[in-house]
């Protein structure tokens, strides 16, 4: 499935237009396979748009975009998360009037073979479907340290955990690429701490993209960043490169202070 | 570990032990046994038969309510639909009771598929809207159709039987009813557990994240419509050895809000819940012999005090009330 | 040809009557964010209360302004016991569940008080007709359209020239945004609620002559203008009265030209076919409750 190119994402020319505002002016980007990714940049620089219409959320305007060998603006989303593309959302990332391990039955939909009628008889079909789950919960539980929670009510969980149980959800249908929206947004520093350990126990041979205002996590997380303003890309390189940047430095500065990180 | 037990475990809270649900059922068929041997009056084991088909209807509206979370307003049309059919069936056509169950479910299921393709996209009081003027539309219509007889309706049917069993007789269709009642809420219990139910639990919970984890919520929620729209006309069919009439009223709203009654007073996250509602509104206004709009301005004031007070049905009202004094003997203590 | 436009006159006549019941779905809807299926009974309480306050010998004329007071102080203390309490901020499906009993208990309540059957209202234009050009037009509806267009373009410029109605507005395009720049929104919520079914109390005595007033008088009403709401936009009064009009012409063509006895199912189905195929309104407004 993954293209030949060694890149997991290749969006070429991508424009959106929003009822005559035009978000994203033509941005070309590769992400190499593996990699660990950052989109960075002040409010309204179009990161969100790029990163929605990435995950086949928003469809662009124009431009192609190609991500893990398939045409996701063609795909309806539910599809592209099929196969194999994870993604985060900021606020309504857990379902929160279910328990942990409920959370990560819902989330092992894709994974499941079974009908009503299988349950029904508790035919064979059904038995495998919840052994593989079984097991598959024993691991992302493991590695996402929320062994002991299981039974908890997701709602009642502190925020970090439950930023902890949005990647574990996601993990649950091995994604090939996991787009995170803003995942350390609201962490304290310890939390931000165990959540960058995290993810780099995950992330393996999976590609991470990730939009982020904290720079101290994106330089510690990152391979590689673009940086981007007013809807067009502005410099991509290694993130210590890239934020020392005269560019990057100077469309910072240039932007107010609340929009500085 | 077996793999049973495994695999139940897996359930997570939500599931239940074998033995558990051995207990339950048991007792279940005792207390309609109990029921149905016990009661020597006539009209208090057709009252109660009636009680079970009308609980069926709360049942299907529950599947939209606690189930994807959308107000079906319109659902009476296909409790009016499963009435009609078999009326029509019998005086007609010439068909048996039976068999216009069985069109009348085929029927609801097929027109489910048209409506819930043209609506289901739509959500929250949009969807609200569409559906109770669907119904509207129903109605309007069976006032206006000489098959279904104008406004005077359908009545005079020649045998009400379900096979072997006439439900005619008070005793057998209070069995009939609740024996399906029982099998539809066994099914609705393996459906709730299934990976179909947990995917309308994730959509009703969150439908974004749902959709990101690869489920088609547009194809999940229309499931959830035609799968509950038969249970609806069944309902619809097995009221009519009670009332004797098929009118366009069946079609009327003030159905649907019966039913959302019975659902808020039991509870929306309970399987049991909308019958354990359905026999507390059947039933109560009988032995105090309310008019039929003092009954409606009670229950109407009731969901609206549920709503406002403990939106989760009366058991979370309960709750409530227990937390409240739990804490003022703490308080003394 | 006299007779298209004899239909004609009589369709925006009685569209001017609708966008009266739209007006307070669609303020209620803009700063509320919730749909009033409610709104039916309001209008029927305040054909009830134009009836009550004549058989106390009141004429007509005052009976309007005094029943839009009557109407106003029972949303008042519904706002104050109910609304506010239950519907703010808390999902729709609540919402939805809520104003539909509510609305469920208020016609219940009217059948047992006053009772089911229809009964006349006395208006001192009675049958008049007035000739224009040799096509008639009752007064009742003539006084109608006119109260009812007056009503609107007040209301649109208190709404563009008062502080409190920019406030409503400023609300309506984002409630965060307007708590966070000290505007009183829980006061000015219960405010727009009590226009909202003031306007359909309004309407239901104006339109009460005509039709004489019936417990479920509002049903009818309501279901219309939910759909010169949605056609015109929720949220906007502009596109309610466009709407209005558009719908008072469908259905009086409807009723001229194809049957009475069905003309209640047109007002279902052209909800229908406007959530159907334009949810965004005549004017293009952004899909609301669509994925």
């Amino acid at each position: 499935m993954s293209s030949s190119s060694g890149y997991a994402v290749e969006a070429v020319d991508v424009k959106k237009t929003y009822g005559g505002v035009s978000a994203l002016k033509g941005v070309d980007i590769r992400i190499p396979q593996g990699s660990i990714y950052g989109l960075i940049g002040p409010n309204g620089a179009g990161k969100s748009t790029l990163f929605d219409i990435l995950c086949g959320i928003t469809k662009p305007t124009s431009g192609t975009v190609n991500v893990m060998g398939m045409d996701v603006a063609a795909l309806p989303a539910y599809e592209v998360a099929r196969r194999g593309v994870g993604r985060t959302f900021q606020r309504t990332a857990i379902f929160g009037h279910s328990t942990v391990y409920e959370n990560l039955l819902y989330a092992s939909y894709g994974r499941m073979r079974h009908s009503a009628v299988h349950r029904l008889l508790r035919l064979p079909v059904w038995r495998e479907d919840m052994n593989t789950f079984a097991d598959k919960a024993r691991d992302v539980l493991a590695v996402c340290g929320l062994t002991e929670l299981r039974d908890q009510l997701a709602s009642a969980l502190a925020y970090g955990i439950q930023r902890r149980l949005a990647v574990a959800i996601m993990l649950m249908n091995d994604p090939k690429i996991i787009f995170l929206d803003e995942p350390v947004a609201g962490m304290n520093e310890v939390e931000t701490a165990d959540f960058i350990q995290l993810l780099r126990a995950i992330s393996g041979r999976r590609t991470i993209v990730i939009v982020e205002h904290d720079m101290a996590a994106i330089g510690a997380l990152c391979d590689e960043v673009m940086v981007m303003v007013d809807g067009r890309q502005l410099v991509t390189d290694a993130p210590e490169r890239a934020l020392k940047h005269p560019d990057v430095v100077a469309a910072y500065l240039g932007a107010s202070d609340d929009e500085l990180v | 570990m077996t793999e049973s037990s495994i695999a139940l475990k897996a359930q997570g809270s939500r599931g239940v032990v074998p033995w558990k649900q051995v207990l339950l059922l048991g007792s279940v068929v005792a207390l309609v046994l109990g029921i149905g041997l016990g009661a020597d009056s006539p009209f208090l084991l057709s009252l109660a038969g009636y009680t079970c088909g009308f609980a069926l209807f709360a049942v299907s509206v529950n599947v939209m309510l606690g189930g994807i979370g959308e107000v079906p307003l319109g659902h009476c049309m296909f409790f009016g639909i499963g009435a009609y059919a078999p009326a029509i069936a019998m005086n007609h056509l010439g068909l048996p009771y039976e068999a216009g169950i069985l069109l009348g479910m085929g029927f609801s299921a097929v027109l489910a598929v048209l409506i819930g393709w043209l609506t289901l996209k739509l959500t929250g009081a949009y969807f609200s809207i569409v559906s109770w003027g669907l119904s509207g539309v129903a109605m309007v219509t069976a006032l206006n159709l000489e098959i279904t007889g104008g406004p005077l309706g359908l009545f005079g049917f020649t045998r009400l039987a379900i096979g072997p069993f006439d439900l005619s007789d008070p005793r057998t269709y209070f069995f009939a009813t609740a024996a399906i009642l029982l099998l539809v809420l066994i099914v609705l219990a393996n459906v709730r557990s299934s990976r179909f139910g947990n995917a309308l639990e994730s959509i009703r919970q969150g439908r974004h994240l749902a959709q990101s984890l690869g489920i088609n919520v547009f194809r999940e929620r229309l499931k959830a419509l035609v799968f509950s729209a038969p249970i609806a006309a069944l309902a619809g069919a097995l009221c009519i050895p009670y009332t004797q009439i098929v009118t366009p009223e069946v079609m009327s709203v003030l159905r649907t809000v019966d039913a959302l009654l019975a659902v808020l007073i039991g509870g929306t996250g309970l399987l049991f819940g909308p019958v354990i509602g359905a026999v507390i509104f059947t039933i109560l206004p009988q032995f105090l012999q309310f008019d039929p709009n003092v009954k409606v301005l009670v229950f109407s004031l009731i969901i609206i005090f549920i709503m406002v007070v403990a939106p989760g049905g009366l058991h979370q009202l309960f709750k409530l009330i227990e937390r409240r004094l739990e804490k003022r003997s703490e308080g003394r203590a | 040809m006299d007779l298209l436009v004899q239909t004609i006159i009589n369709g925006l006549i009685l569209g001017s009557g609708y966008a009266l019941v739209a007006v307070g779905l669609t303020i209620i809807f803009g700063t509320l964010h919730i749909v009033n299926f409610a709104h039916g009974a309001f209008f029927a309480l305040g054909a009830y209360a134009v009836l009550q306050l004549e058989n106390a010998g009141i004429p007509y004329l005052l009976c309007i302004p005094l029943a839009v007071i009557v109407v106003a102080i029972i949303g008042f203390v519904l706002e104050l016991t109910i609304v506010q309490r239950a519907l703010y901020d808390r999902g729709e499906h609540g919402s939805i569940i809520i104003t539909f009993a509510l609305s469920q208990a208020i016609v219940a309540a009217i059948v047992l008080v006053i009772g089911p059957d229809p009964l006349p209202v006395k208006s001192p234009f009675g049958q008049t007709a007035i000739s224009v050009f040799g096509f008639f037009i009752s007064a009742q509806r003539l006084f109608i359209a006119g109260t009812s267009i007056a009503v609107l373009m007040g209301f649109s410029l208190w709404l563009r020239y008062s502080i409190k109605g920019q406030q409503i507005l400023a609300i309506s395009q984002n409630p965060k945004g307007a708590l966070y720049s000290g505007i009183n929104v829980p006061r000015l919520r219960a405010l727009s609620f009590l226009l909202g079914v003031s306007a359909a109390g309004l309407a239901g005595g104006l339109i009460a002559p005509l039709i004489s007033a019936f417990p479920t008088m509002g049903d009818a009403n309501v279901i219309v203008a939910f759909t010169v709401v949605i056609l015109g936009g929720l949220g906007s009064i502009g596109g309610a009265l466009l709407g209005a009009l558009v719908i008072g012409l469908a259905n009086s063509m409807f009723e001229t030209y194809v049957s009475v006895s069905w003309t209640p199912a047109l007002g279902w189905i052209l909800v229908i076919f406007v959530l159907l195929f334009w949810p965004q309104g005549l004017l293009g407004r952004p899909e609301l409750n669509r994925h």
